[in-house]
């Protein structure tokens, strides 16, 4: 039986049948609760290795479940769908650059946060002989 | 049996589009680059905290093992279960069911309060014990953190996420309050029932940003 016998049809807009939200809504439960069965597995590669990305493919997963279902992309006009894929585009643009920063650059010092420990060493304040600047230190007021 | 008093009797077609099909697939792009906008603000937030989760591994195990996952499992719970009411209100606005559209509309409504309440009583934990940076930070009392400056880190991005996340629960409480004195006057139909799918997808959208929240926030081991 086609999709489009199972339900009614306004004006080239599918209406999505409720048993496809009942079916969606189960699946999601299911992959909420793998998330956290997943969470209690020891994967390789520690806090950032495969248990990491095991639970971001799920959660990948999950909010395709809902967009495609819960959203209804899946019926709606091939436009439409680079609409709501475009949205994926953009983030993929976003989080590349940052993570290429995050695998490229070694900023043990120069960072928020970093140069507890290491007063006096921020590489922000050297000039390239590290020689620290004294001028550029922030007055304390 | 369908209620032919809701929403206007025939469809209504602004001039500048040819047909009804051309006017919702217009309104559906429309709605689809508002969600872009909304996706790349929370887009931003999570790169900073990708960023510090690589750097500072241990401290995002630490800060996380101080959250509640029970209450953070059962709100994922309660925002499926409303993701799928706010679904059932939209096909009950389109079939013409207007007693459903009111049940459904106003159980979205109710379960929303009630992952607030529980965010509430989560972050009323937080601030007990000293948790909150800025605040309330004593990162000596009850749970102690090994690195109490860093561990302020984690717990700066948690309270702003999470918190902006609620900030577009109580916005869509104001759109919902909206929707359901219209839906009562009977001003949604089957001739008139994007509205209410939008404001599904504002909905479903708040769902999916918790839905990469809980494991990123509450999961780390």
């Amino acid at each position: 039986m086609s999709e489009n016998e199972h339900a009614d049809d306004h004006a080239g807009h599918f209406i999505v049948p409720p048993k496809y939200y009942i079916i969606n809504a189960v699946v999601i439960a299911i992959l909420m609760f793998l998330t956290i069965a997943a969470s209690e597995v020891t994967f390789p590669g520690g806090v950032n290795g495969v248990g990491y990305w095991v639970a971001l493919l799920i959660a990948i997963l999950k909010a395709a479940c809902i967009v495609s279902i819960f959203m209804g992309v899946k019926w709606n006009t091939p436009l439409v769908k680079v609409f709501a894929l475009g949205v994926v585009g953009w983030l993929i643009i976003l989080f590349t650059f940052p993570m290429i920063d995050i695998a490229s650059a070694k900023w043990e010092l120069g960072t928020p946060y970093s140069d507890i420990g290491h007063e006096g060493e921020n590489t922000l304040f050297m000039d390239d002989d590290a020689e620290l600047l004294v001028d550029a230190e922030p007055k304390a007021d | 049996m369908s209620d032919v008093t809701m929403g206007p009797k025939e469809p209504i077609v602004s001039d500048h589009f040819i047909d009804r099909e051309q006017q919702n697939e217009a309104s559906h792009i429309g709605m689809w680059l508002f969600l872009a906008q909304e996706a790349m603000f929370f887009g931003g937030l999570l790169c900073a905290y990708f960023y510090y989760r690589f750097k500072y591994p241990e401290v995002f195990v630490e800060g996380s093992a101080q959250l509640n996952v029970y209450m953070g499992a059962t709100n994922t719970i309660v925002l499926l279960v409303s993701s799928v009411t706010m679904a059932m209100c939209v096909y009950s606005t389109q079939v013409g069911k207007w007693k459903q559209q009111m049940i459904y509309l106003s159980s979205t409504i109710a379960l929303g309060v009630l992952f607030l309440v529980i965010k509430w009583f989560e972050y009323a934990e937080k601030w007990h014990y000293g948790l909150v940076p800025h605040l309330n930070w004593n990162p000596h009392g009850a749970h102690s953190l090994e690195d109490p400056v860093k561990g302020e880190l984690f717990f700066s991005l948690y309270f702003i996420m999470s918190g902006m996340h609620a900030f577009h629960m109580i916005i869509g409480f104001g759109i919902a309050a909206v929707f359901w004195v219209l839906c009562w006057k009977k001003k949604f139909g089957p001739n008139m029932y994007l509205p209410v799918e939008y404001f599904g997808f504002y909905w479903h959208f708040v769902d999916i940003v918790w839905v990469f929240l809980f494991p990123l926030l509450y999961l780390i081991k």
